[in-house]
């Protein structure tokens, strides 16, 4: 158990490591916009607009989403239907692969 | 389109100075003065190297300080080398207020000698840039070896340097004097290599070295001043260096500091037509024929209408190419008019066809908002991002259009009375301000995603150009570590499109009122996408370490692990008097269950 902790310690201080690097050298970012002056004021940002939270997540009841909950419900089933599609993808490269081993 | 403003300098023919390279004028170095020369050490700064080996050739140390944030710890260093001239490598227009207060340190500590900048910025905006950083003795416009060696004797012996070609000061009456600008190097081989002495190669976990073929670009985007900057003083708009001579180059980092991957940082490596490819065929048959032939992996960059297959594939099998940045900015036909690209989309699709058919990777820069956007630009840039790696083969990043100085964009704006901020930080406002509330939205959504070196493009970025890598004594990533790195790249690109469709959907039919008085969607969509980026980063980071980890290469310990940005940690991003957005709407965005 103790040799799974340290080799799970390593694993996840090199993740650590990784996210703190700089992968500078391979090619140039998109460049920081340094002179925007912003278009909303500070306040926009600053203010409590976050949407209530529905309550017990399931059952679902949509009746009790607003717009904005609703609308973001319908993003979150895109970003799994991403996410599913490009799985798909993967897997079923990965048979053609094999079918042709 | 109105032409840059050459005119800034008197258009006056001049003979051009001789500058020797040879043995014979060679001088024992620390003979002449004592130099330090000040700039970031991002991919090398090849033009602070260049200029050292000029300057030592004829006989002045050069010592080179890495720029960082800190003044006074830089200012203190050049203080301690006790030099007789400070040379600033100003690359980053926003940086020049930086390098005033470096200046100011410098002047506050002491420093009595001769202080001079140089860089594409300070080359076409000398009078803000004399004005601005007060300490300043000159600038070195454009090209600068031969400008400043010949500064560098002057000071040396006490000559007076105001009329070099090349400079620009303020004179007596504190009037800003800019000389007449000397003709660019003819013969970019009578340069000796880059002095890369400091760069420690070989503490890399894949040495990479920078390098220069070439320079310049006779393409005129109006976004660009690479053409403005060769085309201002003359000469040829591109300049190429023998083949044989960047080979040597190549060989001597391979063997000597164990270099394996090249970065080619010229403007467009396949520039000039058949000239252009000619060229390029060549340098990779002379690498085919060399030691390093199947040791190393090359990256260039150039535009979508330059990739012919089987020129390609000849830099692939020959020269070792393995990634391309291509210079696509934007997928829109409109736009890409405005930008002056002389291209169209499908351009983009065939290139990106032929990388895949050659197993090359590439990224690309791309500039979804101009100045003369209109939503359906956008919209149409947006859509173009999923055909174009809509299957995960690169990574979609975006940004807008910045008019930086010496851009034919930043004369238009000025001229139109468009130009907004500073001379260092210049801005605009979109033609419809509800574009302006979007594009805020987009910087601070994705600041982390498109902009850090923590983001999931850099991140992706660097992961794709690993898995294409065909080195000497590294395994070459298997099939289906390549298809996992598109899958993870793909969902990145895809859910980035879908959150950009729907806030252009939501700022288009809102009116700008509205958007300004009730964000509640548009931040509810920041937080989804950094949500959904954060899940991704898991999987990526789990993935990236555990290939580096299968090829005995994990990363090392001693990067300065900030535990406080963890693994798919947004931190907050620098924005005034933003709050905190705690959790997705809802509450149940993780009840899905991933397959």
């Amino acid at each position: 158990m103790t040799k799974e902790i340290d080799e799970l310690r390593v694993r996840l201080d090199g993740m650590e490591a990784l996210l703190h690097r700089r992968f500078g050298p391979v090619t140039d970012p998109a460049p920081d916009d340094f002179g925007r002056g912003w278009h909303l004021p500070p306040s926009w940002w600053d203010r409590d607009w976050r949407i209530p939270k529905p309550g017990d997540p399931s059952p679902l009841d949509f009746s009790r989403f607003s717009r904005v909950q609703l609308q973001m419900t319908l993003h979150t089933i895109q970003a799994e239907r991403v996410r599913l599609d490009s799985m798909e993808t993967l897997v079923n490269e990965q048979m053609k692969s094999l079918g042709q081993g | 389109m109105a032409r840059i403003p050459v005119a800034l300098a008197p258009v006056v023919p001049v003979e051009r100075p001789d500058l020797e390279f040879t043995a014979s004028s060679a001088r024992e170095l620390g003979s002449g003065l004592t130099v330090a020369l000040v700039g970031f050490q991002d991919q090398d700064n090849l033009g602070l190297r260049y200029l050292k080996s000029a300057a030592e050739h004829h006989g002045h140390r050069c010592n080179i300080v890495t720029y960082d944030a800190n003044e006074e710890t830089v200012s203190q260093q050049i203080l301690q080398l006790q030099c007789d001239v400070v040379g600033l490598s100003l690359i980053f227009q926003y940086m020049a207020p930086q390098f005033s207060k470096l200046v100011a340190a410098l002047r506050r500590g002491g420093f009595e000698g001769h202080i001079t900048i140089g860089g594409h910025y300070p080359s076409f905006d000398p009078e803000n840039v004399l004005q601005r950083i007060p300490g300043l003795d000159s600038v070195v416009r454009f090209e600068g070896e031969a400008t400043f060696v010949e500064l560098l004797a002057h000071l040396e012996h006490g000559q007076d340097w105001k009329p070099i070609v090349g400079l620009a000061l303020v004179d007596q009456s504190g009037e800003v004097r800019m000389n007449p600008l000397r003709p660019s190097i003819e013969d970019l081989d009578i340069l000796p290599f880059p002095d890369r002495a400091e760069v420690s190669y070989e503490g890399q976990d894949l040495p990479t070295a920078s390098i220069l073929a070439s320079r310049g670009c006779p393409w005129n985007c109006s976004f660009c001043s690479i053409r403005p900057f060769y085309e201002a003083p003359g000469g040829a708009l591109r300049r190429l260096r023998r083949p044989e001579q960047v080979v040597r180059e190549m060989v001597e980092l391979h063997r000597t500091r164990g270099v394996v991957a090249f970065l080619f940082q010229d403007d467009d490596f396949m520039a000039t037509g058949p000239r252009g490819r000619a060229w390029a065929l060549e340098l990779a048959d002379a690498l085919g024929a060399s030691e390093i032939a199947g040791r190393v992996s090359l990256k260039i960059s150039c535009r979508s209408d330059e990739v012919d297959l089987e020129v390609f594939r000849r830099l692939r099998d020959m020269g070792g190419l393995t990634h391309v940045y291509l210079g696509v900015e934007s997928g829109d036909p409109e736009t890409l008019k405005h930008l002056r690209k002389q291209l169209k989309p499908d351009a983009h699709l065939r290139a990106a066809d032929v990388f895949r058919t050659l197993d090359l990777s590439f990224d690309f820069g791309y500039m979804v908002l101009e100045p003369y956007s209109t939503f359906a630009a956008v919209r149409s840039g947006v859509d173009f991002l999923d055909r174009f790696v809509g299957d995960g083969w690169s990574v979609a990043t975006f940004c807008r259009t910045l008019p930086y100085a010496g851009t034919p964009l930043e004369v238009q704006l000025r001229s139109e009375g468009r130009l907004l901020g500073t001379p260092f930080e210049p801005d605009y406002e979109f033609l419809d301000p509800r574009l302006d509330v979007f594009y805020d939205w987009l910087l601070y959504t994705f600041r982390r995603r498109n902009f850090s070196d923590e983001g999931l493009c850099h991140v992706l970025r660097a992961l794709q150009f690993e898995l294409h890598l065909r080195v000497n004594g590294r395994r070459p990533a298997t099939a289906v570590e390549r298809a996992t790195a598109r899958h993870l790249t793909r969902m990145t690109n895809r859910i980035a499109t879908s959150t950009l469709r729907g806030a252009l959907e939501h700022c288009e039919s809102t009116t700008i009122e509205a958007l300004r008085d009730d964000p509640s969607y548009l931040l509810a969509l920041a937080e989804f996408e950094q949500s959904e980026e954060a899940r991704i980063e898991v999987e990526v980071m789990s993935f990236y370490e555990s290939f580096r980890s299968s090829i005995g290469q994990g990363f090392d310990q001693h990067h300065g692990v900030d535990r406080h940005h963890g693994v798919g940690q947004h931190p907050r991003i620098d924005l005034p008097g933003t709050s905190g957005m705690d959790s997705l709407p809802g509450g149940f965005s993780r009840t899905w269950t991933v397959a």
